[in-house]
């Protein structure tokens, strides 16, 4: 636990020991508050609630985290760094878990500092903040599926565009897996069963039923299966490439 | 290659174990939740669970939703889950006594059957336009049946209000019996003034069909027995009995919808009595002050915006400030009596205030605009013309209760039953108390909702306004137990930013007189322009002197420049709210994000000197060694 929380802190300053950090969340601040006032009309809509908002993140993550994810692995592997973590008497997962942490907070962190427009529909009405409050839960466990995504990804190819590029696709299937595009493929000879769990590994749904201001445990653990399986993923890959 | 395989092996069992693990996930953990939302959107209220201990019988619920039909209609999927859910969340906690079948009523299959048993349609939606049941059919032991038609993702707000009735009515199946008690014509039969017969009024044809209507005029003593909801309409020289019989009506829990008025115009009998002697008003003084309720007969409210556009005696349109028209605005979008409705028309509505020593609880159901003001009933009584109406109209900036919901602890207007009267029920005080009261009686009267018109020897009512709307949802809303009525609409509440309400009520109030100063200033321009012109054509001369050619241009050059000042006046009216606008997104996109790195930056700075990365990496190193 002390070795996870080790590495957790170095990871975490290395964020900011270089620029990436502050590139991100200024990214993330601008483009989110962009796509919540022009294109989700935050402010014509003329609603106390931050749904404009929130409707984008999981478009904004499915660019984002993975820009932040393909450098995990992938740096390490690439500057050969790889071999000096895996003499040190860590093992691969605690390594994983702590790079996981590590970059989680990061996003935490970016969420936490869109406070700005929590405060500025608190100024212009009177929002239900439970709804804010679930839904920004919603969305930090949403990023944590895509981080966990994006880490296997990186732990996948040594070229971070590769890793950037794949955790795009694998994110984009399955944030639009409750859509038609998805589902029209299995409609014609699925069974219903089949279809719904297809339909429920869909990010949206899931998400979208927590910005509702419902935190259901079946959501809960749907964000945690995700990331903890792909995670483990991630883990097997570079227990293998270890091996090679 | 060994190692290779494993891990593509693993990496399947993985595969698997997380297809198997979601499923697991939303079978077993969907009904454990934690509702976050202000009212409690998702959890079943207390007035449910209240209903669902008084289920004595078992009933069952057939939930029909064509499961495969609307396969990829991702919306409505969710939203009969949650309907699912929820019917769940009643079986559940029912004690056993809800059983729930869910039902895919395919084409030509049984279930599809049984769905039309219960008259339940299938609404052809989608891209196909797929035929999908989303419904529910209920019965008790006694096959009583009770049906939800549809479930309309657009009625979420009273999805449970909906399941709950529905559980009440199968638990309660008698039928309601509703007492009627008035002097006004609603029976129809001879105008006393015409010498016509007359059709019974709209409203009072329509309680008939749903319910059993006893209708007793002012001079019965009492109230019948084992009236559900006593309606009340125009109360006038109630005897000291009959009053008492309503009082504890009221004490006992019985539920009463009250329609009084300052001046009811729609009764050409009673005006013909009370010609030159005033309002035509309501009076029911006695019980309005045991239960702290001010309602003073002697005003009648006008409102500007809210008024109705009526022809005069000289056949113009104009605005009758004393004929209202409601809409949605003004209407309680939280209360299931008026959350549907689109328009109350009424005429000389009276005003209820809450008195300071009244204990209950108001709960506003429709209002006034801002632009009202009060004026004389009597005076109003004898004011033919809208336009005297308007003249003597001076805006309040205050919006008035017109309809009202009473609940809670009252005492009797009785300290003890009056001479004469036998009483061996009476009740002192109540904490059941369950009243609506009506500003007005003219909306009962079918001028101000329906039109008839003659289609082959039949009269056909058209409604145009939602008054009789109103009155069935008040007493289906009233007919059901306290439980029930307590559940209120939860959820998609409108929440407008104030902030911009504000600026724009002040904007419009600055710069309405600016414009109205202008709007004359173009009136008089426009008409001395014409003057001039028509001068110009009486003289029929071809030729204009250099001065009148001067003077025309003149007034035409004022006139743009009148126009242009009116536009920019309009324009002005939404600049502070487009200014407040850009400058919140100023912030939110350019400032915040800056400041907010910037401190990121300063904060890391101040860090630094007290953590050094690689000092953790080195400590890891040395661990090692």
């Amino acid at each position: 636990m002390a070795h996870i929380f080790i590495l957790f802190k170095r990871e975490f300053a290395g964020y900011f020991a270089s620029p990436v950090a502050y590139v991100f969340i200024g990214i993330f601040l601008v483009l989110s508050s962009v796509f919540a006032f022009f294109i989700g009309g935050l402010y014509e809509r003329g609603q106390a609630d931050l749904l404009a908002f929130f409707n984008f993140h999981p478009w904004l993550y499915l660019f984002l985290v993975p820009a932040i994810a393909m450098r995990s692995w992938a740096e390490e592997r690439k500057s050969g760094s790889i071999e000096l973590l895996m003499t040190l008497p860590v093992s691969t997962w605690q390594a994983m878990l702590g790079k996981f942490l590590a970059a989680w907070s990061v996003l935490g962190l970016a969420l936490m500092l869109t406070f700005p427009l929590w405060l500025t529909v608190n100024y212009l009405g009177q929002p239900d903040n439970g709804i804010i409050v679930a839904a920004y839960l919603g969305s930090w466990l949403m990023a944590g599926a895509f981080l966990a995504i994006g880490m296997c990804m990186s732990a996948l190819s040594k070229n971070q565009i590769i890793a950037f590029i794949l955790a795009i696709v694998v994110c984009f299937v399955f944030v639009v897996s409750g859509s038609s595009i998805v589902l029209d493929a299995f409609k014609g000879w699925a069974p219903t069963l089949l279809l719904d769990t297809v339909a429920s590994f869909s990010f949206l749904t899931h998400f979208e039923a927590m910005a509702k201001g419902v935190i259901a445990l079946s959501d809960v653990g749907y964000f945690l299966i995700v990331t903890a399986a792909w995670l483990y993923a991630g883990l097997l890959i570079i227990e293998q490439k270890k091996a090679d | 290659m060994s190692t290779r395989f494993t891990t593509w092996l693993s990496m399947l069992f993985i595969a698997i174990l997380f297809c198997a693990l979601v499923l697991l996930n939303n079978q077993l953990l969907s009904a454990y939740r934690v509702d976050l939302t202000e009212n409690k959107v998702y959890s079943l209220s207390q007035g449910s669970e209240q209903i669902l201990t008084e289920i004595d019988e078992p009933l069952n619920l057939y939930f029909f939703f064509s499961d495969k039909a609307a396969k990829n209609m991702t919306t409505l999927r969710n939203y009969a889950a949650r309907v699912q859910s929820l019917l769940e969340e009643y079986a559940e906690r029912s004690n056993g006594k809800i059983k729930l079948h869910i039902l895919d009523p395919e084409p030509f299959s049984e279930k599809e059957d049984k769905a039309d048993q219960f008259g339940l349609t299938a609404a052809n939606i989608g891209t196909a336009g797929e035929a999908v049941y989303l419904g529910l059919g209920a019965t008790n032991a006694l096959d009583d049946q009770q049906v939800i038609a549809f479930f309309d993702p657009q009625q979420e707000r009273f999805l449970e209000y909906e399941i709950s009735k529905l559980i009440y009515q199968l638990v309660n199946p008698k039928q309601v019996k509703v007492t009627l008690l008035t002097d006004l014509p609603v029976g129809g039969g001879q105008n006393p003034m015409t010498g016509e017969f007359e059709q019974p009024w709209t409203f009072y044809t329509q309680l008939q069909q749903l319910y059993v209507v006893d209708k007793i005029a002012s001079d019965a003593t009492e109230l019948p027995k084992g009236t559900d909801v006593l309606i009340v309409a125009h109360p006038k020289n109630l005897s000291e009995e009959l009053l008492f019989s309503i009082d504890q009506y009221v004490m006992q829990g019985g539920r009463a919808l009250i329609f009084v008025d300052p001046h009811n115009e729609s009764d050409q009998m009673s005006m013909l009595t009370g010609a030159g002697m005033g309002a035509n008003s309501s009076n029911l003084a006695r019980l309005f002050d045991a239960w702290g309720v001010d309602f003073d007969p002697q005003y009648v409210l006008l409102d500007a915006y809210a008024g109705l556009d009526v022809r005069t005696q000289t056949g113009d349109v104009a605005r009758h400030f004393g004929f209202v028209g409601l809409s949605p605005n003004e209407l309680n979008a939280t209360d299931v009596t008026t959350s549907n409705l689109d328009l109350i028309n009424g005429a000389s509505f009276g005003i209820f205030k809450k008195s300071p020593r009244s204990g209950l609880r108001w709960n506003d159901l429709i209002h006034s605009t801002e632009n009202s003001d009060l004026i004389d009933s009597a005076q109003y009584a004898q004011t033919r013309e809208p336009l005297a109406l308007s003249q003597a109209y001076k805006s309040d900036n205050k919006q008035y209760v017109l309809a009202t919901r009473l609940t809670g602890n009252v005492k009797s207007a009785f300290e003890q039953p009056p001479e004469g009267i036998q009483s061996e029920t009476f009740e002192q005080k109540t904490k059941d108390m369950n009243v609506i009261l009506v500003g007005d009686t003219d909306l009962l009267s079918d001028r101000f909702w329906v039109q008839q018109s003659s289609f082959f020897g039949q009269t056909i009512t058209t409604p145009f306004a939602n008054n009789g709307d109103f009155v069935t949802n008040a007493v289906e809303n009233l007919a059901g137990s306290n439980a029930l009525i307590s559940i209120r609409s939860r959820g998609t509440f409108a929440r407008p930013f104030d902030k911009v309400e504000q600026l724009k009520l002040v904007a419009e109030q600055k710069f309405r007189e600016q414009e109205k100063i202008l709007q004359q200033q173009l009136d008089e321009t426009e008409s001395q322009l014409s003057q001039l012109q028509e001068q110009q054509g009486e003289g029929g001369a071809l030729v204009i002197s250099s001065q009148q050619q001067q003077a025309i241009d003149d007034f035409m050059e004022q006139k743009i420049q009148i126009r242009k000042s009116l536009r920019e006046v309009r324009h002005q009216l939404d600049k502070d709210i487009e200014n407040l606008g850009n400058l919140i997104k100023f912030v939110n996109i350019v400032v915040a994000p800056l400041l907010l790195v910037l401190l990121l930056m300063g904060a890391r700075r101040l860090l630094r000197s007290r953590y050094n990365p690689n000092k953790a990496f080195s400590v890891a190193k040395e661990g090692q060694a």
